[in-house]
């Protein structure tokens, strides 16, 4: 019983930053369909623009609100640029994402360097949960990734912006008539999850090595919680970390965690050969 | 009727081409590469070796990608199976040194086929085409990556494995430049002519017919899932034959022969010669690596953006290939020039 | 032709989409004696019942046997190669293929250059042997479909409107064409064209809102009441 409340709280916090990290792919994968593979690049930028904004004398408050002001131009801007013209053919979709990725990596690392950068996160101390001391930031990361995800969902399901994602996705011509511009509507919808993915980057910044490489880690992982969840539904997000994220807890206690990594993806890959449409698909 | 597929002789299927442009090309490449070492020695013809084997890496993600028009993303994964399978049998197995290079290539390109037959049962059977296929692969390389990190009681972790003996059989060594060099020559050679010898028969035309239109290729009795995978673990096993062969020829396995920017840089060598020729595969990886070593010599780390940039201009300026874009604006400007007059 | 032909043989085929009911307790036999033929309007759900015949559809109930064979929810490769060829209503060749390679990848068994030249001046499509599929003329299209499916020496030969697009002319070579299959072959065609089934003399179906109201000679269709209501009525 005692060993459980940590087990809990790990798998919590593994599942809150699955959560994070996958919202954004979420949108732009799930709902729009645009595969892409420099999503672990915008969580990075979420990560260095923390970075830039201590360096600069700032604390992580500003940058969690900065990150994802960056992310959103950055992901507007890209948008425009060249994304917006590979929305027909997935295989586009993957060559210029993929390179987008490695060109953003390579920039990061030639302004920032190789070795990982030194930032300080808040809430340094332990809180006490049922007699089991646990590191309070990563409480708080699990309460901000509820509240962003509850949040997320409440602007899909409700707002004009959600509706009209909703409808432009469905039929584009239909999106038209009704007097939407699906151009627009896509690209904010983009810029969203960009911007998403930077939120994620400042939040995990405290917990990893913040290098140019650092977003790799999560593009397959994000991936397939949004596969195995369900493509299409914000919620089947939940469902998609919650499962992963457990799993790659408790196998993470009897072999290394690459290997536990590696398992769950593997895993994942045989839930997809039964249940292709995931698990709540939309 | 698939087991007619691949046995049938020249006089009953009019291949497309008896010994078309590719093949005369294909067979002037071989012919040119060997009198190769007359004019480089030591040291520069290893690296024109190691040319030669990303350039059958190469061509075993053309005899996929090229064939089939699914994309995989890891195909690193099998190539470094096959490395890696070379260096723990020789290493970590006492196992009679006239037969080491034998076993240790066997159980690379073994396990590559294995994994493809398993990864692509599950993905070819269960559907998955396109998009899916490509990012599953893409996880695959992550996880075998991450394998290969984080085991190194087996692999040797981040410093990879050291003393991968030098390919032998049977007391015939390879392990000078030449005979080395002339091995790599000697297996790119025979896979390139054989898998442009089975491609222009029926089991090419029945692929092209699979990108066209699968259900309509399965109404004609065909398992189309089962070519598909059969292609794959072919791919693979020949992606596995690369890596080990590699391995044997360095003497060191390391993990960046099993990662995502190796999966990635041969999709460039396969794109620049064009995909589907076969041939342009092995042309493409011998541009690109002289590509990079011009760039490398000026700035290391800009390899990697030269790489992104050319996937961006690669869908933005030239989709069907650099070769077909050239070839295009030869032909408009001879057109232009007929106008002229 | 001493090959005997088991008989297609349909029993409370249905099958949904959803909630839509699309094809509803059809019950048939189809054999070689008779030319066959599926009529009713639109959406009437006849694709739909060669869709589950040839293996793209699973059948949602009932069951359909080849001979002894039960093939309702069998793979359409593993009923093709028992020996059951289909033609789609949009025509299906592959595009980016020369009208002799359809016919490599189509045929059963490997094409001797005789057995190829007999296909292909059977279908008319000796001049374009080397024309690349898309190319071709709508009609030829068709042609080279049906071409496809004779190469795998079938058994049983569905056709889903084979003279959609054509001319007079095609149609009519066509119907003939049909005719000299009698006996040989079974043919199940779904037609729009009733002048067209009637120059068949075809045992006829007609299927309307997914289900089969009736079914027999061309003539007593004709004067079949109800199929005048729904269907004939309307000309
Ligand atoms: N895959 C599908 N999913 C949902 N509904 C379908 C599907 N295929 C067919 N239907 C519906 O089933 C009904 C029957 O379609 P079907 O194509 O069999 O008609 P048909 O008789 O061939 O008509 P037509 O003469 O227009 O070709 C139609 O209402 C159609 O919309
Ligand atoms: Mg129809």
């Amino acid at each position: 019983m005692e060993a459980l409340i940590p087990f809990s709280l790990n798998a919590l916090t593994l599942i809150s930053i699955l959560l994070m990290v996958s919202m954004g792919m979420a949108i732009i994968f799930g709902l729009m369909n645009v595969i892409n593979l420099a999503h672990g690049e915008f969580i990075t930028i979420g990560a260095f623009t923390l970075v830039v904004v201590q360096g600069l004398g700032g604390n992580f408050w500003l940058a969690l609100i900065a990150a994802p002001i960056v992310g959103y131009i950055i992901g507007l801007a890209l948008e425009k640029a060249l994304i917006a013209r590979i929305y027909e053919n997935p295989l586009h979709a993957i060559l210029v994402t993929w390179g987008l990725s490695l060109i953003l990596q390579q920039v990061i690392q030639l302004i920032f360097g190789a070795s990982p950068q030194s930032i300080t996160g808040p809430f340094p101390g332990s809180i006490d949960i049922l007699g089991v001391a646990y590191p309070a930031y990563r409480l708080f990361l699990i309460a901000f990734a509820l509240a962003t995800f509850a949040a997320t969902i409440l602007v899909f399901k409700k707002t004009k912006f959600g509706l009209d994602l909703r409808a432009s996705i469905q039929s584009s011509e239909m999106a038209s008539v009704m007097g939407v511009n699906p151009d627009k509507i896509n690209a904010r919808a983009f810029a969203s999850g960009a911007a998403l993915a930077a939120l994620a980057g400042v939040l995990l910044a405290p917990l990893t090595a913040v290098t140019a490489y650092m977003g790799i880690n999560y593009l397959a992982r994000s991936f397939f919680v949004v596969l195995v969840g369900g493509a299409g539904s914000i919620s089947g997000v939940a469902a998609g970390s919650g499962l992963i994220g457990s799993l790659e807890t408790a196998l993470s206690y009897e072999i290394p965690t690459t290997v536990a990594q590696a398992l769950v993806l593997a895993l994942a890959i045989v839930i997809l050969r039964f249940r292709p449409q995931g698990i709540l698909p939309a | 009727m698939t087991t007619t597929i691949l046995n049938t002789t020249p006089g009953q299927i009019t291949r497309k081409q008896k010994l078309g442009p590719a093949s005369i090309i294909a067979i002037g490449i071989i012919l040119a590469l060997l009198i190769l070492p007359a004019f480089v020695q030591g040291y520069t013809l290893t690296s024109y070796r190691d040319v030669l084997l990303f350039a059958l890496f190469a061509l075993s993600l053309d005899l996929f990608w090229g064939k089939t028009g699914i994309l995989s993303f890891g195909h690193a994964t099998f190539f470094g199976l096959g490395a890696y399978g070379m260096a723990i049998m020789s290493i970590h197995f006492s196992i009679d040194p006239a037969i080491v290079s034998l076993v240790g290539l066997l159980a690379g390109v073994g396990m590559a086929a294995l994994v493809a037959l398993i990864v692509g049962y599950f993905i070819l059977y269960g559907g998955v085409r396109g998009a899916y296929f490509t990012i599953v692969t893409l996880a695959l390389t992550l996880i075998a990556n991450h394998v290969a990190v984080g085991w190194p009681s087996v692999t040797g972790g981040d410093s990879g494995l050291i003393g991968v003996p030098p390919f032998s059989i049977l007391g015939w060594s390879f392990a000078d430049p030449i005979s080395s060099y002339y091995l790599a020559l000697i297996v790119l050679g025979a896979c390139l002519l054989s898998s442009m010898w089975v491609m222009s028969g029926r089991l090419g035309l029945i692929l092209t017919a699979i990108q066209d239109d699968e259900i309509k290729v399965q109404t004609l009795g065909y398992k189309t899932p089962l070519l598909l995978l059969m292609t794959f673990a072919a791919s693979a096993a020949m992606a596995a034959l690369a890596g080990g062969l590699y391995a044997a020829g360095n003497g060191f396995v390391a993990p960046d022969m099993i990662a995502l920017l190796l999966s990635t840089e041969v999709i460039i060598w396969v794109a620049v010669g064009g995909s589907g020729t076969l041939v342009g595969a092995v042309i493409g990886t011998a541009i690109v690596w002289w590509l990079q070593q011009k760039i490398s010599s000026i700035n290391a780390s800009a390899w990697p953006i030269v790489i992104g940039t050319f996937f961006i201009l690669l869908v933005l300026v030239f989709p069907k290939g650099p070769a077909a874009f050239v070839l295009d604006k030869v032909k408009k400007l001879r057109r232009d020039k007929e106008d002229d007059r | 032709m001493t090959v005997t032909i088991p008989l297609l043989s349909l029993r409370n085929v249905s099958r949904s989409f959803g909630t839509f009911k699309a094809v509803t307790d059809v019950s048939e036999d189809f054999g070689p004696e008779e030319l066959n033929c599926i009529i009713g309007p639109n959406g009437a759900g006849k694709s739909t019942l060669l869709n589950m015949i040839c293996g793209t559809l699973a059948v949602s109930s009932g069951s359909i046997h080849f001979g002894d064979e039960s093939i309702g929810g069998m793979s359409g490769d593993k009923i093709a190669r028992l020996g059951i060829a289909r033609k789609f209503q949009v025509p299906s060749v592959f595009p980016s293929l020369s009208v002799v390679e359809n016919f490599h990848v189509s045929a059963s068994n490997a094409l001797s250059a005789n057995e190829l030249d007999e296909i292909l001046s059977t279908v008319n499509l000796s001049v374009d042997r080397d024309t690349t599929a898309s190319e071709l003329p709508h009609g030829k299209k068709q042609w080279l479909e049906i071409g496809m499916a004779l190469s795998m020496q079938p058994k049983v030969l569905l056709l889903d409107e084979p003279t959609a697009g054509l001319s007079v002319d095609e149609t009519r070579a066509t119907s003939e064409f049909l005719r000299t299959l009698r006996g040989k072959v079974t043919v199940v065609v779904i037609e729009h064209d009733m002048a067209f089934v009637r120059d068949l003399k075809a045992h006829t179906m007609v299927l309307h809102h997914g289900k089969v109201i009736a079914s027999g000679s061309f003539e007593d269709i004709e004067n079949n009441d109800l199929v005048r209501d729904v269907y004939l009525g309307r000309r």
